[in-house]
């Protein structure tokens, strides 16, 4: 270090040395509008002497011979410009669309990263067309300090759950997702509140025509979004054409996806043997002997002779789709004048799912434009069409269980009919297993693949701004949004008889269409000037949003063809279905306020405010006002920092700020009727209305209170870059649907309660070099750590449990909340010792190869005080009581690491992701080591199972209905869930552009071929540790739960990607 | 100009921001809300069907049957591993039936406390004189509930009013002893007062004879809870004021049909209906919370009560509209009189003659691990459902039937006035509707002990009212009061519900999903450290 201190010294002194000065002087200014533009630095080239312009965009600057200036500022290209002789050296700038990752794009406005003072993470196109991925903000997995992603599953579309800095609330912890200024809907379907939707709400975008995605981290950056913003803000910002020829850009690439990692289970003979074992100690553990009543034997159909020991089903085969293609091609034009630009591009997506029936495609099509009129008038547009078609298997939400309910089929089962023999009727050849070895199951695989339902989403985004500079400086801004999106569901089941799938259906047609919209209007003023030094930017403004949205859906049954034709015109039903309805309505009205201030760019000053008001809380509680002030000190600025070249730019920064959560159940303060269900009066429906919400007149929204410390530090001419902060995020009063006693008559009720906070510190790190002059080379790191805390909960309640799960104060919301399994009884004499079990039942008193639970707790005595339910002592009996803490759903930590090189023609680009300190439920595998027998198939680890010769401490006996609860909630269902990701690999080849010359069309083109999730590290027993509870991606509180949803595909693809 | 632009700006502005404003005036749509509703007589008849629907909720599936019907020595499951609701082996979290329970009928109350509550305010009343009306039916359902309640667990918290407001208004303690018989005892002398002989064409809904023959039914059992024979006179007085209001419809089996509901035995039934969602695995009232209604099911009853396959040996329609979950216990199968033509229309025995949805059959005794299935409600079912519906049945649920009535009027009779010829009389009533000949069940006389009536009482409501769900309530009550003695006297037809069978089951445990959220409610005893 101190060696590149000196040499920089000398070299310093050298230049000075021998060269011959004279002062140039010169104004530098933005060649869109004149203005002057302070901050922009002036080098002279090959050294590191230089200065800054003033606020008025003026600088001074000794210069010896030959000298050539080097302007650079943040968002403009850089020039050099030859001095020659000239003494003085104006320049008019030019924006850089290139290096718009520099701007960031903030509320309402773009502001450069050196002069932020907010906390905001963004990632640019490169970043987001990397991964293959359906919906873009599963781009942002393991990209920015703070932000963790997590998909919901590894289906084409399926939501992904988006968590900034923690999880802050008990209730809807989705951040608000604003796409060019439209503050989107959460539902396609019907544009209202919906915590566990189908899809995506972004995935109908097309990644490739993002530009840039920002993410408002803190109360400072986000406070302009107001009561909606708590969870932090993600901005999407769409490409625009730049000034230039038209160019044609023309991208694709092709791909295979397989599982991961697949499970094994047990063979028939496994099967038969794990159920002959089970029946034997159950008939054992009721002293039972053959003759009795409730002896168990060996269904016939299991026995030796029969055929069914001969089959043996790889039912997981079956279920899983091998090399999965995935398909994107994306063509677009961009160009512009002075005067005008245009971007329009045409997007094709498909791909399959790992799993039958699941695929997707999408079609976009975008038009973006502006218009410059005369000096100060400016306007243009923003359009995008989107097509979406997810065909949604037998199930008709996520892939729900579909992979497990089709794996775990007992292997002596049949998928097909055996064709020598058909079963009459089968019209499908599929084999019901009618009633073999006793048993009822549908054959999942084959109605998974006869069903044809699919979710179809139209939906238009778009709008108009005019912009009109009033005065020098003062700008007024309207724009009109809307977002419209029309939903055509519709789901058709052939009908089936039991010989086929196991159970009969009736064949039915189901259709749903819905409509949704959101219509935008806002208006802002800026006011950006200098005053000297002193540089501001005001901006205040008035937004009002309204949402509406309706559903109608109907069917019938009966067809008398299963021609498509027919059935697809409901009237055509031999029994009509009901007809339903549902519609909704929202908006939100809000006051806007920014001043930014600086001054000579060094002292940054940031006061935000928004006045909110919003439709779904009662009059008194509908308008709130959130306040936030940010400040920066660019240290490096400072003249006593110019002797450490060492340090390129050091800025120091804090933020606190106020903001809202709003996103609840709509009118909770209402008490409503419902005007179903019906009641038959002799015999006539008659329409019964009947209360469906428990009223909580002074339910509002929760408030985030953030507070933010940090520095950015750059060092060595900015090849390395460090960013670090540390935030503090307190929700009050946080909106939860609180589960109360049933004898409300209802299980539960909306409540403004307690207090939660997230505290953690955000590392970014870069390093940016070359070698000499081939070699590119560039990696950036990002690790946030969470410390999410329940802080209080309501008066006098200190914790609520939702089935496995609880939360509870001093703990993380939602933990997992139940038994400690200790080991496993291995003698008769140790289990007749055991404590009584009041879960269990005295009359199931364990035996030996049945679980070991720790006694913890007992009851609260009768004197205790209000609100505590335990005695925190072990009472000698095994009580609901001793159910405690077996892990958390909220990581600890997680990061991501990505390296960018590039040689000549060639890149390479590495991107790892992980996060660690968390756990899962293995629900999967609970399913799957039951130990009872006859029934569901159980995995192979379940041949590791207690007995006499095998008297392990980690899995109990088998034993037919599990008398003693072995399989209740406990910790041997709980795994970490710590993993390091190989999120994606990439190697391009960009063709020299020489050769490319002799095509006289051809400017650009380069070949990739990648890789993604190539192998992760990871002690998780189950498919895919990034996991999240099927059909909750927006609220944390029975997270983390594996059912065996499908896994993040493996992907190696090849792609290719032109201009002309 | 420039002022021009910011005169317009800010006259835009100012425009902009009040009309916006007034625009979050909204509620919700397509809905009715407090304001809208609950103002008239038509608002409140449709409320009060509101506070009927909550009982499709209830009886809708298996989960009732666990509950109400299943654990007793007349029904056994269908396979041989265990049962932890039919072998007594209950504990507060292992049967979905316990909490299931518990929540419907809390949930039919606060529908009720819903109308008391708006009733009186009510404006919209062209006739202030119809209030009445509503608040019997009211209370009548709130009664209802709060009896089942009783007898399942014990001392549950009473629920009268309204509650709504801080989650601390939800957190109610067990009630006091008696507390709850009280408040069902006066909800059903409102009840009986307040409303009218006859609800004319609306049948299903409570009228003034309704509410009395809960009544009876309510002294008698807290006759026998609160082993106090002094409530044996309420009974009697309360039953006897229902006699010839009713008549004993001639065919037994009419009782269980699906075309002669609502018959002039009924007392008072369940009106199954199909509900607006188009979900028949559901409830009719199913995601009413999330705002959305999606469930249409009726009653399961059928696809439970229909036999399925056993070892191999399948029913027609098994699997599809018979999941063979309900088999008939070898004790009830001997319980029956030889000849009682009341057998055939309660139970299947091999050959008997069974309609399916395909057609008819006779029944195997081969599908049943017990040789018999019920053929109550089964048997004058309707078999041929609505393409899609094999699961649910429209056939009403009879929960008082006036053969009941009497039986019970004979048992308040025979244990609060030792009145055995006063038993005899309404025993023989229901004995010589089932046989008119006298020959195959003979007449009881009048003139035998105390002791023989008392069996000759046990033994008819056991074949009489068989797999209508009162058998276990019986021997609870009967228990308590210690005419028999559970276990020594009953055979369950199962050896580990024998085996099992304790004290602690003449009650449920609290569900511990509903102490986990209330500090305030405690544990039935039984099940405190069990």
């Amino acid at each position: 270090m101190k060696i590149f201190l000196l040499l920089t010294i000398c070299s310093l002194s050298v230049v000075i040395g021998i060269a011959q000065q004279r002062n140039v002087t010169g104004r530098v200014t933005d060649s869109s509008d004149d203005s002057p533009l302070p901050g922009v630095s002036v080098l002279l080239k090959g050294t590191s002497t230089g200065t800054t312009t003033d606020g008025n965009g003026n600088y001074t600057l000794a210069v010896g011979e030959s000298a050539v200036l080097v302007f650079s500022f943040i968002g403009f290209e850089t020039q050099e410009i030859v001095v020659g002789t000239r003494s003085t050296v104006d320049l008019a700038m030019n924006g850089s669309i290139s290096q718009l990752s520099e701007v960031v794009v903030i509320g309402y406005g773009e502001k450069s990263r050196a002069m932020l003072t907010e906390s905001i993470g963004t990632i640019d196109s490169k970043a987001i067309t990397q991964m293959p991925v359906a919906t873009p903000e599963a781009a942002l997995q393991g990209r920015i300090s703070g932000v963790q992603i997590t998909s919901v599953d590894g289906t084409p579309g399926s939501p992904v759950a988006v968590r900034i800095r923690g999880v802050g609330t008990v209730g809807n912890t989705a951040p608000l997702y604003v796409i060019d200024g439209v503050p989107v809907m959460t539902s396609l379907v019907n544009g209202n509140f919906d915590t566990s939707p189908n899809a995506s709400i972004l995935s109908t975008l097309n990644p490739s025509d993002i530009e840039s995605m920002s993410v408002l981290k803190d109360a400072s950056a986000a406070a302009v979004y107001g009561v909606r913003a708590a969870n932090g803000v993600v901005l999407i910002t769409t490409k625009r054409g730049k000034t230039g020829v038209p160019k044609v850009a023309f991208d694709t690439y092709f791909g295979v996806q397989n599982f991961p990692k697949l499970p094994k289970w047990t063979n028939t003979g496994q099967y038969v043997a794990l159920t002959e074992e089970a029946n034997a100690n159950y008939n054992s553990y009721r002293s039972l002997n053959p003759g009795d009543a409730g002896y168990l034997t060996m269904h016939p159909d299991l026995q030796p002779g029969s055929p069914y020991l001969n089959v043996n089903t790889d039912w997981q085969d079956a279920a899983t789709v091998s090399n999965a293609p995935i398909f994107n091609s994306n063509l677009s034009v961009s160009g512009g004048t002075e005067a005008t630009n245009y971007f329009i591009s045409l997007g094709y997506f498909d791909q399959e799912a790992l799993i039958p029936n699941w695929d997707m495609s999408r079609y976009t099509f975008r038009a973006n434009s502006d218009y410059k009129v005369g000096k100060r008038f400016k306007f243009g547009q923003t359009f995008t069409l989107s097509y979406q078609d997810t065909k949604r298997g037998s199930n008709n939400q996520g892939d729900g269980f579909i992979f497990s309910s089709i794996a775990n089929m007992p292997p002596f089962m049949s998928i097909y009919d055996d064709p020598n023999n058909p079963i009459p009727g089968n019209r499908y050849g599929f084999n019901g297993n009618l009633d073999v070895a006793g048993l009822t199951m549908q054959n999942q695989y084959g109605v998974n693949t006869i069903v044809d339902n699919h979710d179809r989403y139209y939906r238009l985004l778009g709008g108009i701004y005019a912009e009109l500079e009033i005065l020098k400086g003062l700008r007024f801004r309207s724009a009109a949004n809307l977002d419209f999106s029309y939903s055509n569901n519709t789901g058709w089941n052939p009908g089936y008889t039991a010989p086929e799938m196991g159970i009969a259906r009736p064949q039915a047609y189901n259709v749903t269409r819905g409509e949704a919209y959101t219509q935008v209007f806002t208006n802002t003023l800026t006011y950006t000037n200098n005053f000297g030094d002193h540089n501001l930017n005001v901006l205040a403004g008035f937004e009002f949003q309204k949402l509406r949205g309706s559903e109608l859906g109907g069917g019938g049954e009966d067809f008398l063809s299963t021609d498509p034709d027919y059935y697809t015109s409901v009237k055509n039903a031999g029994t009509l279905r009901p007809v339903y309805s549902s519609v909704s309505n929202n908006a939100f009205a809000g006051y806007i306020g920014r001043v930014s201030y600086d001054y000579k760019t060094k002292y940054l000053l940031t006061v935000s405010v928004r006045r909110d008001g919003t439709a779904q809380f009662a009059e008194a509680n509908r308008w709130g006002t959130f306040p936030s002030v940010s400040a920066a000190w660019r240290i490096s600025q400072e003249p006593f920092f110019s002797d450490v070249t060492l340090v390129s730019d050091l800025k120091l920064r804090a933020s606190w700020g106020q903001l809202g959560n709003s996103q609840t159940f709509p009118f909770p303060h209402l008490s409503r009727f419902s005007a179903t269900p019906d009641y038959g009066v002799g015999n006539t429906g008659a329409q019964a209305p009947a209360p469906v919400n428990y009223v909580n007149p002074s339910i509002q929204w929760e408030t985030v209170e953030t507070l933010d410390f940090g520095f950015d530090l750059s060092l060595f001419e900015n090849k390395v870059s460090l960013l670090a902060t540390y935030y503090d995020r307190r929700t009050k009063d946080f909106l939860f649907s609180l589960p109360i006693p049933a004898v409300a008559g209802f299980t539960r009720m909306p409540v403004n309660a307690g207090e939660v906070s997230n505290r953690g510190i955000e590392l970014e790190l870069g390093y940016n070099t070359t070698f000499g002059n081939d070699v590119t080379f560039n990696i950036t790191g990002n690790f946030t750590t969470v410390r999410n805390r329940l802080e209080s909960l309501a008066e006098g309640i200190e914790e609520f449990s939702s089935g496995d799960y609880r939360t509870a104060v001093g703990y993380p919301i939602g933990y997992f909340y139940g038994y400690q399994m200790t080991g496993v009884y291995q003698t008769p004499a140790d289990a007749t010792a055991a404590l009584p079990d009041d879960f269990a039942g005295a009359t199931n008193r364990p035996g030996a190869g049945d679980a070991i639970f720790q006694d913890n707790n007992g009851p609260a005595s009768d004197d205790a005080p209000a609100g505590q339910q335990f005695s925190n002592a072990p009472d000698g009996r095994i009580t609901p009581e001793d159910r405690t803490f077996l892990g958390k759903t909220i990581p600890g930590y997680f990061y991501g690491l990505s390296i960018n090189a590039g040689y000549k023609g060639f890149d390479l680009s590495i991107l790892f992701q992980g996060v660690g300190d968390v756990q899962i439920y293995n629900a999967f595998r609970r399913d799957g080591e039951s130990l009872v027998g006859l029934g569901r198939n159980n995995l192979s680890t379940s041949q590791n199972r207690w007995t006499d010769d095998n008297p392990t401490n980690d899995m109990p006996r088998a034993i037919a209905s599990d008398p003693y609860q072995n399989g209740r909630f406990s910790s041997r269902w709980i795994e970490d869930g710590d993993f390091l990701r190989l999120r994606n690999i990439q190697i391009g080849y960009t063709l020299p552009s020489l050769l490319l010359e002799k095509t006289k069309a051809i400017t650009r083109a380069r070949v990739y071929v990648a890789g993604s999730n190539l192998f992760k590290i990871t002690n998780y027993s189950g498919l895919d540790p990034e996991v999240m509870t099927f059909g909750t991606s927006s609220t944390h509180v029975q997270a983390n739960t594996d059912q065996a949803n499908i896994p993040q595909p493996r992907i190696i693809q090849a792609g290719i990607q032109l201009e002309f | 100009m420039k002022k021009l632009y910011i005169s317009i700006l800010c006259l835009t502005l100012c425009l902009i921001h009040t009309s916006c404003e007034k625009q979050l005036d909204l509620g919700p749509v397509g809905q009715l809300s407090e304001d809208s509703f609950y103002n008239n007589e038509r608002d409140f008849e449709a409320g009060t069907y509101g506070v009927y629907s909550a009982l499709l909720s209830l009886m809708w599936n298996d989960q009732w049957l666990n509950a109400e019907y299943r654990p007793d020595d007349d029904i056994i499951p269908p396979n041989n591993s265990a049962d932890t609701n039919e072998d007594f082996d209950w504990t507060p979290t292992n049967d979905g039936s316990i909490a299931f329970l518990w929540n419907a009928c809390y949930m039919g109350i606060a529908r009720a406390n819903v109308v008391l509550d708006r009733l009186p305010t009510a404006a919209g009343f062209a006739d202030e004189t119809q209030k009445p009306r509503f608040e019997g039916e009211a209370k009548f359902l709130r009664a209802y509930f709060h009896f089942l309640l009783a007898v399942h667990y014990g001392t549950p918290p009473v629920v009268d009013r309204v509650i709504n407001g801080p989650v601390e208004a939800t957190k109610l303690p067990n009630s006091d002893p008696g507390q709850i018989w009280d408040l069902i005892i006066s909800d059903l002398s409102d009840a009986q007062s307040m409303l009218p002989e006859s609800q004319g064409d609306d049948l299903g809904r409570a009228n003034s004879n309704t509410a009395t023959a809960l009544l009876g039914k309510v002294f008698l059992y807290r006759a026998q809870w609160d082993n106090n024979a002094a409530y044996y006179q309420n009974a009697k007085t309360e039953l006897s004021k229902v006699v010839g209001k009713y008549t004993l419809a001639e065919n037994y089996g009419d009782n269980f049909s699906a075309t002669a509901e609502n018959n002039p035995e009924s007392v008072f039934e369940v009106q199954f209906i199909w509900g607006t969602g188009d979900n028949t695995w559901l409830p009719t009232d199913f995601g009413l919370s999330e705002d959305q209604n999606v469930g249409s099911g009726a009653s399961q009853r059928s696809v439970h009560f229909r036999p399925g396959c056993f070892n191999g040996v399948c029913a027609p329609g098994a699997n599809d509209s018979g999941y063979g979950n309900t088999h008939i216990t070898a004790p009830l199968q001997g319980e029956y009189e030889a000849g009682d033509p009341r057998r055939v229309e309660s139970i299947y025995l091999n050959g008997d003659e069974y309609v399916h949805s395909g057609g008819e059959t006779t029944f195997n005794s081969a599908w049943s691990v017990s040789g018999s299935t019920p053929a109550k409600y089964i048997k004058h079912d309707d078999p041929n459902m609505p393409p899609g519906r094999p699961n649910a049945t429209l056939n009403n649920e009879r929960v008082i039937r006036y053969a009941d009535v009497l039986l019970m009027l004979a048992e308040a009779k025979l244990l609060g006035d030792n009145d055995v010829s006063g038993a005899a009389e309404h025993i023989n009533e229901i004995r010589h509707r089932a046989d008119p000949t006298d020959a195959i069940l003979v007449p009881r006389s009048a003139g035998a002990t105390k002791q023989q009536m008392w069996a000759f009482l046990m033994h008819e409501r056991r074949v009489e009212l068989a797999i209508e769900g009162h058998r276990y309530h019986d021997l609870v009550r009967w228990h308590r009061a210690g005419l028999i003695n559970i276990k020594t006297d009953i055979n369950f037809g199962r050896g580990p519900a024998n085996a099992n069978w304790s004290d602690k089951n003449l009650i449920r445990p609290i569900p511990q999903g509903e102490l986990d959220v209330n500090s305030n409610l405690k544990q039935n005893d039984p099940y405190v450290g069990g």
